[in-house]
């Protein structure tokens, strides 16, 4: 058995000087150095969400005006999607369908656990790198080809996955090769994820400094964990749930398939004997903790800058890290919420909805810290605080609207309505986009080692909280009006919907004005690079470890091996000489 | 760079990186399989009639392989507890067996599912077949993943004994985590499938 | 005079290989009635309360069930005649530069039968101002399942390969049901309600003519014609007897 060696991490000294130079392939496009891949996963993450984003607005314009042609773009995609211009109804369905898992599994997380949580979390505990390099170049890769996978299936006949993101069965069993590839794709991303995420709790547990101990965490290190978990032991159901669906389709099994099924008036000859609800239950297991994955990385980069800006301490931050477990541990027996409408028994939905309200509890002391954190802060409204403060009331209303939701009785008038689109998008749209964006400011000189532009950030800040208002807010008064989501038409065949149509105008107009409002968000992301304020390691003057590292860091992070000495969020400590006191100072 | 705790133990939780790593891998492999079987359950609580599993599977074959995985995890261990003795031949010799085991486990599906398809028992044919099609062959790759990793540890892999003896001992005990876990999944597969 | 026999005859050659062709020319046809026997059952108009737009156009007259349609003196409408055998193996026809048209109006396909050529185009009309969609259930040829909402007045589409009469169903109204053919030669001929089919420009020789309908199956009956005469056939369909 082999000695216990001395817990002291062994020093981790810059060491470009002692490895010969490595080519371009293997130092910028397959390395192993979680900055680099951490750059990569922002990059894909950041490509993605554009495209989600002009998927949607492709959408909104036929939302807003259903079957009138689209000027320009229309005519470019061709008679089998856009006869003259006017969106084809089986269009509309690959768009949204496409929008939302591309936003989820391709924007969203990427950014969220892939790049930030690569780029952040090593450095935040004082590490040389992730647990196994070469593991998480292959997460990477597996992104990449899951990516690849999704935008092809946009070319093969009769197009891409049209059965929602969430490919209900028996639908997406009968639908077109585009389902498919979704399975396949889905197949490339969850494993990126499974493996990701074994990295990141292995990382986390062992390469902590010295003298971090679990409590003197960042909070982003702690949501991080909590994620890393939630994908760790999520995601798996679905994957068997894509195979079997994939045997389906493919090797004609009847998993999904029930006897009796009529298709287009003709029975199919198929055994049967499948059961379409128990696709549902093995999507929604992962995908209800999946929408924590998809807000805890934010809620952890929200408290960071907060805890930042304020020159305070993060309020609670004991009471946060208890509600994060919880949050993670309540997660995975929430998830018929999804199902009310299915035909549960009212056994079953009252053990739903009680979980269902247990789960907002620390969802709602997270959030309540982080507001107390302001009171008494001396408050810096730089972009990354302007983002981050936004977040606070945008992801309350995203919440507290989930409620409704959450209660099997209010959730009849409103299950698959607007109102789950306007919740639903305000807790990952102006939730954590905003808080990714947050980060992105705030982490932007570590990586780069110079500022983004304020005053571009500010106008990106501004116009994307009135646009996001704008789009979401009027589709909730749709939703309670009764409209369903997925209408290709938006709802203007049915008489009771007549009333409400005209907020899609709205909302699309917020949606392409939106758009105009990144624009000096990505002017400012590249020009910076070249022109943006040069800044030394620690321009926020922060306490965490990632800002005693060279901005940007060098291979190996940190010149000589950090420690803890204290926790995380020392600001406006009586008696210091300044108003922070880094954790990594003796 | 050399990141710690690869080969020497952290003194706190006293644990090598790889040994959290292959537990964090087994526990998502206990989420896949155990939603398979959750499948299982489903499926064969709603169905109207479900045969039992000796009626169309060859137990006695089913039970040789059993014996054979049993076997091949004993040798597993074997061939862990070699090294940790620093008997590198008899690792060899361990490790080979295992992966001859693995071998004849993989043969003996391989004639399994001919002789059903040669019947015309195919995944569509019913939900039994189906579930056991993709039960038993996701749990065949996963020996087949396994064999892969073993056969590179007795072969190319088996260079790192030289250079690190301690890191091959550690990365040799953790196929064997796998291949440990690879065996139990077939332990509860083979009454679930075969006998009930 | 032996020149003017000479021309006679150099004439009369002539007249006889010009005029060769015409005689050979393609001319024969097959006609017929096709009824209904014994007494027709009551069958339920198409229930359309689900489409406003389409329940107004038939006001108090709603569309008939199109399963059996007859005319008068039970002539049967919607009789889908080919011939089945006898053609030339190897030879091709055109097929016909104008589209066989198809349009939904009054949420109800129109015709409800129909023969196409292969390569010929299939004009789909939208007349309605409605979201229809069309869902062709072949089982040889490609499956086209396109919606077509309001905007969209016309598609167009071919079928490349012959095929035996498959559905053809609007996913978003179920009542809607047509039946196509798609055919290598011009040689089918779909009855109306005057219950008459007729199919010209046959070669002189002995066929196998089929006569479909959607639920009583179908019919063959035998026919050799021969230079320009026209046959009669008549078809006669009746419920099975149970």
């Amino acid at each position: 058995m082999s000695e216990p060696v001395d817990v002291a991490p062994k020093p981790h000294v810059a060491h470009e000087v002692h490895h010969e130079e490595l080519g371009f392939w293997r130092k910028y496009v397959f390395s192993t150095d979680h900055k680099v891949i951490g750059i990569q996963y922002s990059v894909t993450g950041l490509l993605f969400l554009l495209f989600g984003f002009c998927l949607m607005m492709l959408m909104r314009w036929q939302l807003a005006y259903p079957g009138v042609p689209l000027p320009l773009i229309g005519s470019l995609l061709g008679e089998a999607r856009m006869p003259g211009g006017t969106m084809l109804p089986e269009f509309y369905n690959e768009l949204g369908a496409m929008h939302g898992t591309i936003m989820v599994f391709l924007g969203v997380v990427p950014l969220a656990v892939g790049g930030f949580g690569n780029f952040v979390v090593p450095l935040q505990i004082g590490a040389p790198d992730m647990a196994f390099p070469k593991l998480n170049m292959l997460s990477y890769w597996s992104l990449f080809l899951g990516g690849i996978t999704m935008l092809g299936s946009f070319f093969v006949p009769g197009g891409a996955a049209q059965s929602g993101w969430t490919s209900y069965t028996p639908l997406s069993v009968i639908a077109g090769t585009g389902q498919t590839w979704w399975l396949i794709g889905m197949i490339f991303l969850i494993t990126s994820s499974l493996l990701g995420a074994l990295n990141f709790i292995t990382t986390i547990i062992q390469l902590r400094a010295k003298g971090l101990t679990f409590m003197r965490f960042p909070f982003f290190v702690w949501a991080q964990f909590v994620t890393a978990f939630l994908l760790l032991l999520a995601f798996p159901p679905l994957e068997a749930a894509g195979v079997m669906q994939l045997m389906d389709r493919v090797a004609g099994t009847n998993f999904f398939l029930p006897s009796g099924l009529v298709v287009s008036g003709q029975a199919l000859t198929n055994v049967g004997g499948g059961n379409p609800l128990l696709w549902q239950h093995l999507f929604w297991f992962l995908a209800h903790p999946e929408v924590y994955v998809l807000i805890l990385p934010g809620m952890g980069i929200v408290a960071e800058i907060i805890a930042n800006n304020t020159r305070k301490p993060l309020w609670g931050y004991r009471s946060m890290v208890y509600s994060l477990i919880f949050v993670g541990f309540m997660s995975f027996i929430v998830w018929a919420h999804h199902m009310f409408m299915t035909g549960m028994g009212t056994t079953m939905a009252a053990f739903f909805q009680t979980t269902t309200m247990i789960i907002s509890i620390p969802s709602v002391v997270i959030l309540t810290a982080l507001i107390i954190s302001l009171w008494g802060g001396s408050i810096r409204f730089n972009t990354p605080m302007l983002f981050a403060v936004a977040f606070l009331p945008m992801f309350g209303i995203g919440g507290l609207t989930g409620l409704p939701l959450g209660l099997n009785i209010a959730d009849i008038p409103l299950h698959d309505t607007y109102y789950v689109i306007a919740h639903f998008h305000y807790v990952v749209a102006p939730g954590t986009i905003f808080a990714l964006m947050a980060g992105i400011y705030y982490w932007y000189p570590k990586a780069t080692g110079r500022k983004m532009n304020e005053t571009l950030g500010k106008i990106h800040f501004v116009g994307s909280l009135v646009c996001m208002n704008a789009i979401f807010m009027p589709m909730f008064i749709i939703g309670l009006a009764g409209v369903s989501r997925r209408l290709f038409d938006a709802g203007a065949a049915y008489a009771f919907a007549q009333p409400t149509m005209h907020w899609n105008v709205v909302s699309s107009w917020g949606a392409w004005t939106l758009a105009i409002f990144q624009i000096p968000f990505i002017f400012n992301f590249f020009w910076s690079i070249r022109k943006g304020e040069k800044v030394g390691d620690n321009p926020w003057q922060a306490t965490t470890i990632e800002w005693s590292a060279p901005s940007p860091p060098p291979h190996g992070n940190f010149v000589h091996a950090p420690q803890a000495y204290r926790g995380p969020y020392e600001y406006s400590v009586p008696g210091a000489g300044k108003d922070f006191v880094p954790q990594y100072e003796a | 760079m050399d990141i710690p705790y690869t080969v020497e133990v952290r003194r706190d939780t006293g644990l090598t990186n790889g040994k959290i790593g292959i537990w964090l891998f087994l526990a998502s492999e206990v989420m896949l399989f155990g939603a398979l079987f959750a499948s299982y359950i489903l499926i064969r609580v709603g169905a109207p009639s479900w045969p039992r599993g000796d009626t169309i599977l060859d137990v006695w074959l089913a039970t040789f392989n059993t014996i054979v995985l049993i076997s091949s995890s004993v040798t597993m261990v074997m061939a862990w507890a070699s090294l940790m003795r620093h008997r590198f031949e008899t690792f060899r010799i361990y490790m080979g067996a295992t992966i001859l085991f693995g071998l004849v486990f993989l043969i003996v599906k391989y004639f399994e599912y001919s002789h059903h398809i040669h019947l015309g028992e195919v995944p569509s044919t019913n939900n039994f077949l189906a579930i056991y099609y993709t039960l038993t062959g996701l749990h065949m790759l996963h020996v087949f993943g396994g064999m892969m990793v073993n056969a590179y540890f007795w072969g190319p892999g088996a260079k790192l004994w030289k250079t690190n003896p301690q890191w091959f001992t550690n990365r040799v005990e953790h196929s064997g985590l796998f291949w440990h876990f690879v065996d139990l999944v077939w332990i509860f597969l083979f009454p679930t499938l075969y006998l009930l | 005079m032996r020149g003017t026999r000479n021309r006679l005859w150099l004439a009369g050659g002539l007249v006889a290989v010009l005029g060769w062709p015409s005689v050979a020319v393609a001319a024969a046809t097959v006609t017929g009635t096709v009824t209904f026997a014994g007494k027709p059952p009551a069958l339920k108009p198409l229930a359309m309360d689900a489409e406003i737009v389409c329940h107004k156009k038939h006001g108090s007259k709603p569309a008939p069930n199109e399963a059996l349609v007859l005319g008068n003196g039970n002539t049967m409408a919607h009789i889908m005649v080919w011939v089945s055998k006898g053609l030339p193996a190897g030879k091709t026809w055109p097929a016909p530069k104008d589209p066989v048209v198809l349009d939904q109006d009054g949420c109800v396909y129109k015709p409800h039968v129909m023969g196409i050529m292969v390569g010929q185009t299939y004009r789909i009309l939208n007349s309605d101002g409605i979201l229809h969609n069309i869902h062709t259930l072949p089982k040889i040829n490609t499956a086209f399942n396109r919606g077509q909402p309001a905007t969209v007045k016309e598609m167009t589409t071919t079928f490349p390969k012959p095929e035996a009469i498959f559905q053809v169903k609007c996913d978003v109204h179920p009542w809607m049901s047509a039946y196509i053919s798609v055919f290598t030669h011009p040689f089918f001929s779909v009855t109306s309600t005057d219950g008459k089919f007729t199919i010209s420009g046959l070669d002189a020789g002995s066929y196998e003519i089929t006569a479909w309908h959607e639920k009583l199956g179908t019919q063959t009956a035998s026919v050799t014609v021969t230079g320009n005469e026209t046959k009669a056939q008549d078809f006669k369909f009746a419920v099975p007897a149970k």
